[in-house]
């Protein structure tokens, strides 16, 4: 029985597409415009539709779109040394060239592949909270025609010189850029900063017939 | 103190065999708890790698990762395959409200009377006129699901989660979250009502339904991560962290405003 019941623990491990959040009660939407929360519905539209109007295609061209989309949509510099962490400072300046480099291939292929399934999915950016750092979060809404739980998403938005960029994506409260840290640091500690590089360098170029699948 | 209540009664061997291994485990996971809550390490490492047992659990992982592979995961694409989304979904309404009872109790142990009355109500209105639960027509209603374990009830009561455990079989856990599991299986009050057959079918469907409303995800996850291990062990603590705080945004370390020209010349950003 314990292997038939462990579906339990181990789904509760995997991201968090989970149930409860239907209880993430008091979103409402808002209806005084705040700027941010404008800046998430467009950059998601952008998003959904990058990902809708290559559906035919190979996942190659859908993430070409959405890694237009992403780019300037995220603070991507500010992004990548956050979830390299302290290892930044270690790094010599062709690592840190190499890594971000790297880097927005593999969080492009992270975002793209993540979403892939969304396309063509109903974007509703609801409501926005000041975060105590001065950060926003606006938190959206993805809800499946299919059916089934829809799917809390939050933002978190900072006001840069060219406007506002997402700098964290949280699905149904699990930190994408957190949980990167984390990862990262895991792979630094076992194998050095030429072992992440290369290990990134891998995911970026396998294959990835089966998202298109 | 167990053997005095009906679920004993007539259970054929092997029910009885996997009674005694859930007991056995409720017991290994309180060991566990014992030895870990002392230790509650990772609120100050910014990398949240409370992990003392890091060998043991990568070893433990590679055995599920296995387990996943030869049982799990193809019951589950089975599953899916077989049935259309539309009844997957509502198999998910009829094992949820199941559920309701269990999220009843801790709800009500954690002091949250509004969420136990929603649930309360769901339970009423989903057996009924949801037809056994497979409708889901509270949440239409304006009662939306409050699931609630034992292991979040520790943690209103102020217990830290301890160090990360990975657990043979059932996979990411600690402490906290492993007692939570084993007094679970022993507080649902549905479990005294499906006894027997019935206990291990919800047991199977809810396994199987719950792997398989993730085998995407999972998936994507292990093909877009750098170390699956520490991804889903850092998955794991922030998804307890978020059915925790019922969904609320949880506080998390500032990311600061890097300044590039301090250290780091920005030709990279040209090109």
């Amino acid at each position: 029985m314990s292997i038939l019941i462990s579906g339990r623990v181990l789904a509760a491990a995997v991201i968090g597409l989970a149930v409860l959040l239907s209880a993430a009660g008091g979103l409402r939407a808002d209806t005084d415009e705040d700027p941010a929360l404008t800046f998430i519905q467009s950059l998601g539209d952008q998003a959904v539709a990058s990902l809708r109007d290559n559906l035919d295609g190979p996942f190659e061209e859908r993430e070409a779109a959405f890694r237009e989309v992403m780019v300037k949509g995220f603070d991507i510099p500010i992004v990548g040394r956050f979830v390299l962490g302290r290892h930044w400072r270690t790094a010599t300046k062709e690592q840190r060239r190499e890594y971000m480099a790297v880097f927005v291939d593999f969080i492009v292929r992270v975002y793209a592949s993540r979403f892939d399934s969304y396309g063509g999915e109903l974007f509703t950016a609801r409501s926005v909270i000041d975060d105590e750092s001065g950060d926003k979060i606006v938190r959206a809404q993805i809800v499946r025609p299919s059916g089934g739980d829809p799917i809390g998403v939050d933002f978190r938005v900072r006001m840069r010189d060219e406007g506002y960029k997402v700098i964290d994506v949280s699905v149904e409260g699990i930190s994408m850029l957190h949980t990167h840290r984390v990862e990262f640091a895991s792979v630094v500690n076992r194998k050095g900063i030429d072992g992440l590089l290369s290990d990134l360098r891998a995911r970026v170029e396998a294959p990835v017939e089966g998202a298109a699948e | 103190m167990w053997e005095s209540l009906p679920r004993r009664r007539a259970l054929p061997r092997t029910v009885a065999f996997l009674a005694a291994l859930r007991r056995h485990l409720a017991l290994a996971a309180l060991a566990a708890a014992l030895l870990g809550f002392a230790a509650d390490g990772r609120a100050q490492d910014p990398y949240g790698a409370d992990d003392p047992l890091e060998d043991v659990n990568r070893a433990v992982f590679e055995f599920n990762q296995v387990i996943d592979s030869v049982i799990l995961k193809p019951a589950a694409e089975v599953y899916v395959f077989l049935l259309p989304e539309e009844i997957r979904q509502r198999i998910t309404n009829v094992l949820r409200n199941l559920g309701e009872p269990l999220n009843l109790v801790n709800n009500l142990a954690q002091g949250k009377f509004e969420r136990a009355g929603s649930t309360l109500t769901r339970f009423a209105v989903n057996s009924t006129i949801g037809v056994g639960g497979v409708f889901d027509v509270a949440t239409d209603w304006g009662y939306p699901r409050a699931y609630e374990d034992f292991g979040q009830t520790l943690a209103s009561w102020g217990i830290g989660d301890g160090p990360f455990l990975m657990l043979p079989v059932l996979g990411p856990s600690n402490p906290r979250d492993a007692v939570g599991f084993g007094v679970d299986m022993f507080a649902d009050p549905m479990s005294y009502v499906l006894i027997d057959e019935a206990g291990l079918a919800r047991s199977i469907t809810s396994g199987v339904s719950q792997r398989a409303a993730y085998l995407d995800e999972l998936e994507t996850v292990e093909r877009t991560s750098v170390d699956f291990y520490a991804a889903l062990r850092e998955l794991y603590r922030q998804y307890r962290a978020t059915e925790i705080s019922d969904g609320a945004p949880p506080t998390v370390m500032e990311i600061p405003d890097f300044d590039f020209d301090d250290d780091f010349d920005d030709e990279w950003l040209e090109e």
